[in-house]
């Protein structure tokens, strides 16, 4: 009980870092380029936010699955278990690609009233675009995952060791 | 027509600085209340009646806070980019570009060392006796509180000028 929660836990966390840090590298060359200002003007708040809350909940449905076979701590196992991670963010970034995109498209051509056909021949093509492109962002985001992941178990490891041998000196 | 529109954007935009903003308090409040707590120095190995029991196992109270920090992290990306949509954002020239540029690059390294912070609570919790790793835990969140001032400063600035 308390290891599925802890599960939950980190797959929300994790998706919720993993969105946010995407966002940033989205937004700081969208920014240097002079690119943002003409990009906010045509997006409205709402539709901003509702796109962005979608976009979230497929990362969050996503990670989950991607985490489901041990989490992060399979990246103990060395390079096999960062490659079973990166192959399974990888499928888990083509999947959000995939999903995001293919609502867009539904919403927009509900919205313009487009056809059954057109809808189907841009789907067709642009989803599988965008489950490459998502697929490659959900692989390198595992990458750096991983990297976080090693820090922190530095960190953790050297704290813990000065705080034993601290403590082991007090008795002393 | 136009007039209920143009009171209904006034509202949204309202409504995203007021998210925007009790968000920020949400995550510093948090993260001085962690500093406070975790450094208080009887609260963390024996219960009132001396027993070697571990009463004050820090890491609860920091995978709340973790659990809390990322949905509001979510939501401060969102209305922080809403805040500029509403605003204008200027060009990447001029100061005020300038001090957005340095404001994100800030608000980066803040969400990466944030994200090594909470993978080590992770790990204290699955690796470690409970009650370790208090000391790093009590950095870790006043490191977090000075950095989110340092934020809520520029943020000052690029509102204000």
């Amino acid at each position: 009980m308390a290891e599925a929660a802890a599960g939950r836990s980190e797959a929300w966390i994790v998706s919720s870092f993993n969105l946010v840090a995407l966002s940033l590298v989205g937004l700081l060359p969208a920014h240097a380029s002079g690119a943002l200002e003409g990009e906010l003007a045509g997006f409205g708040t709402a539709q901003g936010v509702a796109v962005f809350a979608y976009l979230w909940l497929l990362t969050a449905a996503a990670t989950r699955w991607a985490l489901a076979d041990g989490g992060l701590e399979d990246l103990r196992n060395g390079l096999r278990g960062l490659w079973r991670l990166v192959l399974r963010g990888f499928a888990a970034g083509a999947l959000i690609g995939a999903a995001f995109l293919f609502g867009l498209l539904l919403v927009g051509a509900v919205l313009n009233g487009a056809t059954l056909v057109s809808l189907a021949f841009i789907a067709l093509i642009g989803v599988a675009a965008a489950s490459v492109v998502g697929g490659v962002i959900g692989g390198l985001s595992v990458v750096l995952d991983a990297g976080c992941y090693w820090a922190a178990g530095r960190l953790v490891g050297r704290w813990t060791e000065s705080d034993t041998s601290g403590r082991a000196a007090d008795v002393e | 027509m136009r007039e209920r529109l143009s009171r209904m954007s006034a509202a949204t935009t309202l409504l995203v600085r007021f998210v925007h903003v009790v968000g920020m308090s949400l995550v510093f409040g948090g993260a001085a209340f962690a500093w406070g707590a975790l450094r208080a120095p009887d609260s963390g190995s024996e219960d009132a009646g001396g027993s070697a029991a571990v009463v004050g196992d820090p890491t609860p109270l920091a995978a709340t806070y973790e659990w809390v920090f990322w949905a509001v992290m979510g939501a401060m990306v969102v209305t922080g980019v809403g805040n500029l949509g509403a605003l204008g954002p200027p060009g990447p020239s001029g100061r005020w570009g300038t001090l957005l540029t340095a404001k994100l690059l800030a608000v980066t390294a803040f969400v990466l060392g944030s994200f090594v912070r909470t993978l080590a609570v992770f790990r204290l919790r699955r690796d470690h006796p409970a009650g370790a790793g208090r000391s790093l835990l009590a950095k870790s969140y006043g490191a977090t509180a000075a950095a989110l001032l340092v934020l809520v400063a520029l943020a000052e600035v690029l509102a204000h000028g």
